[in-house]
């Protein structure tokens, strides 16, 4: 067997860690996404608060794969429960992640930031890509619900999220993204590394 | 004789997946009422009452604020609770449906399932382990919670205003520290059970399709149908 292959154990840590971030992204999604302003910011909620459990299960591992599927089994969670969008788009940017790890060791500071900023990214993307790709769609998806909010309320969001202020939604996905990449590099040193755990 | 009357795990996954698909093209409150009061009945069906029961009551506490906010359209902070009942209803399937997923099945059973659909165990592994550890996580982070009590950390509202950043240490370090044990003796007793074993697992409940697994997945399929044609006709 292989050094770099996943054994029972990085499977296990993907699980766990794993359902860790899906929890942290829920809880935060659900806070944030209470309001239709506050809606198209939904992903940086996710991006601040697992850092430090992604960087944890990828420096103590090691291996090939780990980011990729912590990413994929998060997909896999929000594909059940009708998020298809989130599924296919976080699969191909824990892709791009995991080729940028492949290239530069599976231990770096850095090269993990980008895999992880690269999986919020994919959450966001696969949260809004339907408003980018066809927005009638959207808003019909959004309106197919019993109690949903106003159509205008809806087209707000659409304007917003095609005007500027995408743009600044996605700088804050990535700015939230990187504070919290460097509390977990923080605490990751303070704490995991003394013990010996990584 | 004891009849075996257990319902295939494939079956409830197929039930899952229905569940996501649902709660996003139903479109009327009256077809998303008989929705979640036919995944109720589902609950029961599958013995599990108190959560049938706590459901119920949280559904009917949502459907009142819901509904406060079209009597009481003009008061700010009752329509904006309004909205929020209607966010936790949309999405109250779901955790009915994880009740489905992880009360429901054991994790050799989602195993055994995932290997019958001939998925890949890099996926069925992390999934099974995530299933079982989500519900578990609450019950750790009561223990955290516990222990700050104990050493008088505020951890409320006031705690995390006054210090954001220690609180936010004060509750990762200790949960990841658990959770690296965890799945340290997690894996310990996965491998003594013969998980790295490269042969097809085996069961002692052989996963075949049973007459009440056609009966379960018909009478799904019938009363998704009729709620949809309720949604789009009447």
């Amino acid at each position: 067997m292989g050094d770099n292959k996943l054994g029972t154990r990085d499977l296990i840590s993907i699980g766990v860690f794993g359902a860790i971030i899906f929890v942290l992204t829920m809880i935060s999604s659900m806070i944030i996404g209470m309001t239709m302003v506050s809606y198209l910011f939904i992903a940086s909620g996710m991006g601040l608060l697992s850092a430090p459990v992604y960087f944890l299960a990828a420096a103590r591992s090691g291996k090939r794969f780990v980011s990729f599927f912590i990413w994929t089994l998060n997909g896999v969670i929000w594909g059940i429960i009708g998020g298809y969008s989130v599924l296919v788009s976080m699969i191909i940017c824990a892709l791009i992640g995991e080729l940028i790890l492949r290239n530069g060791g599976y231990k770096s500071f850095f090269r993990i930031s980008i895999a992880y900023i690269l999986g919020v990214l994919g959450y966001h993307i696969g949260v809004f890509v339907i408003l980018y790709v066809s927005s009638e769609r959207y808003i019909e998806k959004f309106m197919a619900t019993p109690a949903s909010p106003s159509r205008e309320s809806v087209m707000a969001l659409v304007n917003a999220a095609t005007g500027p202020l995408g743009i600044v939604a996605v700088a804050a996905v990535i700015a939230a993204s990187i504070i919290s990449c460097l509390l977990a590099s923080k605490i990751l040193k303070k704490h995991f590394k003394k013990a010996g755990i990584i | 004789m004891q009849i075996d009357l257990s319902i295939d795990p494939r079956v409830k996954i197929f039930h899952t997946l229905i569940i996501g698909i649902m709660i996003f093209i139903l479109k009327t409150d009256q077809a998303f009422a008989l929705y979640i009061a036919h995944l109720l009945l589902t609950l029961v069906f599958f013995k599990q009452i108190k959560e049938a029961f706590k459901f119920t009551a949280a559904f009917i506490i949502l459907v009142f604020i819901y509904f406060m906010g079209f009597w009481e359209f003009k008061n700010p902070v009752i329509s904006t609770l309004s909205y929020f009942a209607f966010f936790v209803i949309k999405f109250l399937p779901i955790p009915i449906a994880a009740v489905i997923m992880t009360k429901t099945i054991t994790s050799a059973e989602l195993i055994g399932a995932f290997q019958k659909l001939r998925i890949h165990r890099n996926i069925t592994i992390p999934f099974a382990v995530a299933m079982r550890f989500i519900p578990s996580l609450r019950k750790e982070l009561g223990f955290i919670r516990d222990a700050m009590k104990m050493r008088g950390i505020n951890y409320g509202l006031g705690g995390f205003i006054k210090s954001p950043l220690r609180l936010l240490e004060y509750i990762t370090v200790p949960l990841l520290m658990r959770c690296v044990k965890i799945t340290d003796e997690l894996s310990v007793s996965a491998i003594v059970r013969g998980i790295e074993n490269p042969k097809p697992r085996t069961m002692m409940r052989e996963l075949k399709a049973k007459p009440q697994d056609f009966i379960y997945f018909s009478s799904i399929i019938i009363l998704n149908s009729i709620i949809l044609f309720i949604d789009r006709v009447i």
